[in-house]
């Protein structure tokens, strides 16, 4: 009902940049014809030309993109990949393992709600400004889905699976590690690529709030300087990573779990 | 018998026991969270929070009662979060019924979709300025939207295609279909994606308030951070927003029980 007609690949690619070619024509045409102020809005033609002039330039935050953008990128996958280190194997033994579950969900369930900046003036007072208090502000943003999906997923492992494990004479552990874990990778999955999605946009935040580089505190300081271009640019930067970094997650997932089609 | 009494009997004891595991984890976190405080005497415990409370009530800070920052985060949060619910429901339905919309379309949306709410704020400011209530509100709602948006297209094309097939079958038109068929069997899906997109707004309301605003929960953490680490007023302010934001939560879930009887089932 609801399917897409049948069409050329090359209608399909027409249609697709098509979209996006009038999105950047429209936005071109309203700051070249002066209906939004350019104190407010810059064309996609001048966020180019402040790209090629940040790659060198370091006005007016002190750094070159590329530096922001380095920077920005260590932090996040150094806490996002301590958040999966720690957060999945959690969030499976609490899914598998009753006496983890009774231990550690209720500390979970207090954490959960927690938006991950209110932590700022805590981490603050007790790792001072600078990368400890960053790392512990992503880790925490990135951990809180990556234990959720996690134990949802191992918790709908098919009892039908289990039970054959279990006739078949598996241990306890032999059916967590071959049935269990394995049929909780789909959800696993979900999980990592929202907790990195949470983990990029908390950074940004935190680099806006208490940070003196990376690409939030980049965009702060355009504000600050009344730089619109810089502000754009460094919104579009953030997009595009987060996009490039969340599909190569995909294409990591479609290689661990094969047998999930995608 | 005696097998299956023993079993019981084994199982009562054995859920007797999870709970006080459960208890003796919470008193954990309070022990740790106090042994902390203790260690570093900048980090407030749990009774410098309860007393930093009751003066909070009696003192309240630049004379605005403690409620009005509760009902100034909540007013905000429900603002956004009706206007991204109408937004993103017809613009995901859209994306749903229209292939050829979505095709066209689609790129733009994840040209966008992956900046995420917070890195809004500078050119909100720019656009809209800091002053009032606007800039905050358009931040929450780019937080709640995407999500919907992406559940709710996502719902419809799970459509049943039997399910039309029958509608169909029976004489329904095009709008009935959509009315009776697609919409309700998209719902869990929907409500699905306003979960998540509140859970992002909360925090994005929290990022929008820390930066720019003059009231609201957010506000309060900010505040703890400026009055020479006031780590007592922060751990007030989070236990608010987990609190409204759980609130909140509790009430989508009873909404969506009395909206979608069969929703329960299929979550399942």
């Amino acid at each position: 009902m609801y399917q897409e007609k049948e069409r050329p690949l090359w209608q399909n690619v027409l249609l697709s940049c098509s979209g996006i070619l009038v999105f950047l024509a429209i936005w071109q045409c309203v700051v070249s014809f002066g209906i939004v102020s350019t104190d407010k809005l810059v064309a996609p033609y001048t966020l180019c030309m402040t790209f090629i002039d940040k790659l060198n330039n370091v006005v007016p935050d002190g750094n070159t993109i590329l530096v922001h953008i380095a920077t920005s990128l260590k932090l996040v996958l150094a806490g996002f990949a301590l958040s999966c280190v720690i957060g999945v194997p959690l969030g499976v033994c609490m899914g598998f393992f009753k006496t983890f579950k009774a231990l550690f969900s209720p500390i979970f369930e207090i954490v959960k709600p927690i938006p991950p900046l209110a932590w700022i003036p805590i981490v603050i007072v007790v790792f001072g400004i600078g990368m400890k208090s960053e790392l512990f502000i992503i880790f925490v943003a990135a951990f809180v889905p990556c234990v959720i999906n996690s134990y949802t997923g191992i918790q709908s492992t098919d009892p039908a699976l289990l039970n054959v494990a279990k006739t078949a004479g598996a241990s306890r552990w032999q059916m967590f590690f071959k049935v269990g874990v394995p049929s909780a990778l789909p959800m696993v999955f979900v999980g990592i690529k929202v907790s990195f999605g949470s983990a990029w946009a908390t950074l940004v935040a935190a680099e806006m709030i208490a940070s003196s580089v990376g690409l939030g505190y980049m965009i702060q300081q355009g504000r600050q300087a009344s730089r619109p271009d810089i502000v754009l640019l460094g919104m579009l930067v953030i997009g595009i990573i987060g996009g490039v970094l969340t599909g190569l997650l995909g294409l990591l997932e479609t290689k661990v779990i094969p047998w999930e089609r995608h | 018998m005696g097998e299956t009494l023993e079993m019981t009997g084994g199982k009562m004891s054995r859920k007797y026991r999870y709970s006080i595991l459960s208890v003796i984890s919470v008193i954990c976190v309070f022990g740790l969270w106090w042994a902390a405080s203790v260690w570093n005497t900048n980090l407030a415990g749990p009774i410098d929070t309860a007393g930093r409370f009751i003066r909070l009530v009696e003192n309240p800070i630049m004379g605005v009662p403690l409620w009005m920052h509760v009902w100034a985060s909540v007013r905000r949060i429900l603002v956004s979060f009706v206007l991204a619910c109408i937004v993103g429901v017809s613009l995901g339905v859209a994306f749903g019924i229209f292939p050829t919309f979505k095709r066209i379309m689609w790129p733009v949306f994840s040209l966008i979709r992956p900046i995420p709410p917070l890195a809004w704020i500078p050119i909100v400011v720019l656009w809209v300025g800091i002053v009032g209530d606007t800039s905050k509100d358009i931040i929450i709602f780019i937080g709640i939207v995407m999500a919907i948006v992406i559940n709710t297209q996502a719902g419809i094309r799970q459509t049943d295609e039997l399910l039309l097939k029958a509608g169909k079958l029976l004489g329904a038109n095009k709008w009935q279909l959509l009315i009776d068929i697609t919409l309700p069997s998209s719902i869990p899906a929907i409500f699905a994606g306003m979960k998540t997109g509140l859970s992002t707004g909360w925090m994005s309301l929290v990022a929008a308030e820390m930066i720019a605003a003059k009231e609201g929960i957010g506000f309060l953490i900010n505040q703890s951070m400026k009055n020479s680490s006031d780590t007592a007023l922060d751990f007030i302010g989070i236990i608010l927003v987990a609190l409204c934001s759980a609130a909140f939560t509790l009430l989508l879930n009873a909404i969506e029980r009395k909206v979608c009887l069969w929703s329960k089932m299929r979550t399942k």
